[in-house]
């Protein structure tokens, strides 16, 4: 008789317990919403296209680019080293692997920045850390760093050297007829195309 | 002695439980705002075109005047001081979610008003509107276009923000191909002439 009231307390306190915990960790890693609101109000999700191009040259092992554009767009035309995850598979669970790696710095681009930020939230709404937004996108990537005006003379020291930075990174990723480096330059591009068919094999189960 | 005991034992042990639920219930508060939308939902609603309004559809919601559509500026109160769309409703983005904004936006979407959110930057409202559609509040689009795009008919901001792409093949040609540097230089100006050619290849924002 005493054992049982004993088994029957504690089997209560048990359930007790067990409901007062459950709405936590069903929501895991989840952010609240006002959490997520103060997130979006901050811009420091933002990287340049001059920062990242820089992190690119530099062959920075824990940037990772991801083109959240469709596939056939991703493959016109894709900023080297970049991985294509369109944003409709952004939630596959492939996706997922790669969005909980810490030691990734993970980067989303379009041609602008409305679908990548649309990516980033989804992403930042899970809790993945280390996430970030290209600003511009691939269109302000392409026109500042592949297509380069020459400054006039007379213009400041800095943007003098910004000139020749993105120059510089320009005939990195796409080769200098003149100098002869085109060896070189065709690897770079043939790497990001590698890396592509990997990863498209990899998300094309969750997506269209 | 014994059998009271037993009888202690268990009346304490119920008061305990009782105790420990009461004080659960007292401590949880129920937050303002939740997620009504699963991750997966909110992004399917993304691509749905229903929920977008493109500057033209907004420009001709301004024109009919129609009361059941409500503009909502979620810009700083300093530019909307400076200057807005008539009757549109300022709720700054990072006021959104505040217990006066919520009230505001609740008694909206209960009056069946459609609400189209808009800011600096098509970036700026889709991030309310993400927000919104999430919590709750599924009468509501977004301009997928600026602020400064509804007052004026220049296409320049439009291709500033918009998701077409704007890279010029012909100039990566001539960059990658074995052509003297001179040409490439030539390229700026040429790339000028591509852009609104360029349009039409890159509509499809998604599937």
């Amino acid at each position: 008789m005493n054992k049982n009231y004993i088994f029957l307390t504690i089997l209560a306190v048990v359930i007790g317990l067990g409901i007062l915990i459950m709405p936590e960790t069903k929501h895991d890693n989840q952010i609240k919403p006002v959490d997520l609101l103060i997130a979006i109000d901050d811009p420091s999700r933002f990287l340049s296209t001059d920062v990242i191009t820089d992190r690119l040259v530099k062959k920075d092992p824990t940037l990772l680019l991801i083109d959240v554009r469709t596939a056939s767009q991703f493959n016109s035309f894709s900023i080297p080293g970049a991985i294509n995850i369109p944003l409709d598979s952004i939630l596959a669970r492939s996706t997922a692997e790669i969005m909980g790696n810490k030691d990734l710095d993970k980067v989303f681009y379009s041609n602008a920045d409305v679908t990548s930020d649309q990516a980033w939230i989804i992403n930042k709404r899970l809790g993945y850390k280390a996430i970030y937004v290209l600003q511009g996108g691939v269109n302000k990537w392409f026109n500042t760093i592949v297509i380069n005006e020459i400054p006039a003379d007379t213009e400041p020291v800095e943007i003098i050297e910004l000139y020749q930075f993105r120059k510089g990174a320009c005939q990195y990723f796409f080769g200098n007829n003149e100098t002869g480096s085109v060896k070189e330059s065709n690897a770079a591009p043939k790497k990001a195309v590698v890396i592509t068919k990997k990863a498209t094999g990899a998300s094309a189960g969750g997506g269209c | 002695m014994n059998e009271l005991n037993k009888t202690l034992r268990l009346t304490i042990a119920v008061v305990a439980i009782a105790l420990v639920f009461v004080i659960g219930l007292l401590t949880f508060q129920k937050p303002e705002v939740e997620y009504k939308l699963t991750p997966d939902v909110a992004l399917s609603h993304l691509t749905d075109v229903n929920l977008m309004v493109n500057v033209e559809q907004a420009q001709e919601i301004i024109r009919q005047n129609d009361a059941n559509m409500i503009f909502i500026d979620v810009r700083n109160p300093i530019s909307f001081g400076r200057d807005h769309i008539e009757k549109a409703i300022n709720i700054p983005l990072r006021e959104l979610l505040d217990k006066s904004s919520l009230k505001l936006l609740r008694s909206l979407n209960e009056k069946g008003k459609t609400m189209v959110i808009y800011g600096e930057t098509p970036q700026q409202a889709s991030g309310a509107w993400m927000m919104l559609q999430q919590t709750g509040f599924q009468n509501t689009k977004m301009l997928n276009g600026s602020y400064t795009e509804l007052g004026s008919k220049s296409d320049k901001t439009a291709a500033m923000f918009s998701e077409t792409p704007m890279i010029d093949m012909e100039a990566l040609k001539t960059l990658t191909s074995a052509a003297p540097v001179t040409e490439v230089q030539n390229t700026p100006s040429a790339k000028k002439t591509v852009i609104p050619a360029k349009v039409e290849t890159s509509k499809g924002g998604g599937c």
